[in-house]
């Protein structure tokens, strides 16, 4: 199938999450820190797109709209052609078992006191499907789904490893069925020789099932290996977006180039010179007028363009990105 | 050193790791620092006393590529400039790749190998560091194909063999009638020299 065949089932558009920051004697608020600020993304059936920036670039938080854990302060959020953002928790209902989320820390995520099973049977309770005996043969099926021993129901969260309780973590997001699986960093706290078991456990379970994933992550190798398409964040905005392939072979956005240049990579005999960006992220609470990311780039901004924004703009098919003279060489090629 | 020179030397020190404005940043709390620079400061904290070596345990684990670059090539310059060896422990073989001179792989409270960068990465002779490189997903790599993986899962400390710790994972076929032998109970495999300056665990079955 072409990309244009694909079925779309996510369209985010112009999403922007503002949370305030209190202050003072009264704690009134006084300043929004702008997690948000304007995203727009789509995501096909069947397909990987990558989420990939800094910590604090909002990427944790635009999975956690589209969970609906947050309400965006504005934009709209379309599930297969239905409009998520404003619904109450009560609408949510219908659309929260096709829409789940993986955590990054599999210890945190899991109730401590409950043993596997019960973790694992609780999404059937609550949309009230099956009776306990069959709510406990669908666990069983879960467990071997994901690789556990079937004697994994009676036993508790801390008896497992990490990865283990990672798979506990992704059998729960599968146990109903869902459409849609939100990873937030789901193999960054895992040891080297388990992050690759869990890598092939979800791409096994997205042919088989046919899910949808939004994989948030820092880590350019593993996005690269799972992501079709990959879009790349920066102070709550994205800045450069395109298939996994073009990004890599043609970054076009400043911030891009520098990310894939500081990937580390394991062979000793390719020490590369690479471009070291001066400075920190900026803040999301005030953050500075026009390009967010003018001041840690090495292209010049020319003093008009000092408080204007870039243009989220596609420069080749599918191939989007933030086009500002301190972003993108040779902006006016593409203008 | 009285406190006036200690406070001028702490302010040096900051400077001296790439805080901006180190005279202001010196009168700040550690919340209001970003990541990196929480980073820098506890890096000017270790070295403001000129040590010999230096343990960074994780240094770069919890900051993003970007920042990780910075703060590894501020390590490698001030280590340039004051001499001091380094000990880095992490699990990214990138980083490690791109910054050491020596490795030491460990598993299971034992040294598996031992020897230069090139060495563990061109020349990996424990079947182990073989299996970390192996499942690593690489840039050049096809996406979405399968990635090798090591079966099973690191032993709990409590209950440890004498004999070559990784053999239960080992996918060598001499493997069980190893874990089944004496040796396994009673023998604690010796590093040996293999090359000049390349050490492995002695033993069979963990050896590719």
């Amino acid at each position: 199938m072409s990309a244009t065949e694909k079925k779309v089932i996510l369209t985010v558009d112009d999403l922007k999450m503002h949370f305030p920051v209190k202050g003072g004697v009264l704690m009134r608020t006084q300043q929004w820190c702008k997690a948000l600020d304007g995203v727009s993304l789509r995501l096909n059936e069947g397909e990987t797109l990558g989420i990939v920036g800094e910590s604090g670039c909002g990427k944790s938080t635009l999975g956690k709209c589209i969970v609906r854990l947050n309400k965006p302060t504005a934009g709209s959020i379309r599930f297969e052609g239905n409009e998520l953002s404003d619904l109450s928790q009560r609408g949510l209902k219908p659309y929260r078992r096709n829409i789940q989320m993986i955590f990054q820390d599999p210890v945190e995520s899991l109730n401590s006191r409950h043993t596997i099973g019960n973790i694992l049977e609780e999404p059937f309770i609550i949309h009230g499907i099956g009776n306990h005996q069959e709510r406990r043969k669908k666990v069983a099926e879960l467990l071997e789904k994901v690789g556990l021993p079937s004697g994994a129901a009676e036993r508790f969260p801390f008896e497992f490893s990490g990865g283990q309780r990672q798979r506990i973590g992704i059998a729960r997001a599968i146990a109903l069925n869902p459409r849609l699986v939100i990873c937030d960093e789901p193999v960054s706290a895992l040891d080297v020789s388990v992050q690759s078991q869990i890598l092939n456990l979800l791409v096994d379970l997205q042919r088989e099932m046919n899910l949808s994933y939004i994989f948030i992550a820092h880590n350019l190798a593993v996005v690269k290996h799972i992501s079709d398409r990959i879009a790349i964040m920066y102070l709550g905005k994205i800045v450069e977006m395109a298939s996994a392939e073009e990004i890599f072979r043609n970054p076009l956005h400043a911030y891009t180039k520098a990310l894939i240049s500081a990937i580390p990579i394991p062979d000793p005999r390719r020490r590369k010179d690479r471009i070291i960006l001066q400075g920190d992220v900026p803040s999301p609470i005030n953050p500075p007028e026009g390009c967010a990311f003018a001041q840690r780039s090495w292209l010049p901004c020319p003093p008009e363009w000092l408080n204007r924004p870039g243009e989220f703009k596609e420069v080749a098919p599918d191939h989007w990105v933030e086009l500002h003279p301190a972003t993108v060489e040779n902006y006016q090629q593409y203008v | 050193m009285s406190q006036e020179e200690a406070w001028e030397r702490s302010i040096d020190m900051l400077r001296k790791v790439g805080i901006p404005a180190p005279e202001i940043r010196v009168g700040e709390f550690p919340h209001q620092l970003s990541g990196g620079m929480r980073q820098r400061v506890v890096i000017a904290m270790a070295l403001a006393l000129k040590p010999a070596i230096v343990i960074a345990d994780e240094p770069t684990t919890a900051l993003d590529v970007t920042i990780q670059a910075q703060i590894l090539e501020l390590m490698k310059s001030l280590q340039a400039e004051m001499g001091m060896a380094i000990i880095l422990i992490t699990h990214d073989l990138g980083v490690i790749a791109e910054t050491c001179d020596d490795v030491v792989v460990m598993y299971a409270g034992r040294v598996a190998e031992r020897g230069t960068v090139n060495d563990i990465f061109e020349n990996p002779l424990h079947l182990y560091t073989r299996g970390l490189l192996d499942s690593i997903p690489r840039m050049e790599g096809t996406p979405k194909e399968r990635l090798q993986t090591i079966p099973g899962m690191v032993p709990g400390l409590a209950d440890l063999p004498v004999g070559a710790r990784f053999a239960p994972r080992s996918p060598h076929p001499g493997a069980a009638a190893y874990m089944a032998s004496k040796e396994y109970q009673t023998v604690r495999p010796e590093l040996v020299e293999v090359e000049p300056g390349h050490w492995v665990e002695d033993c069979e079955v963990v050896r590719t």
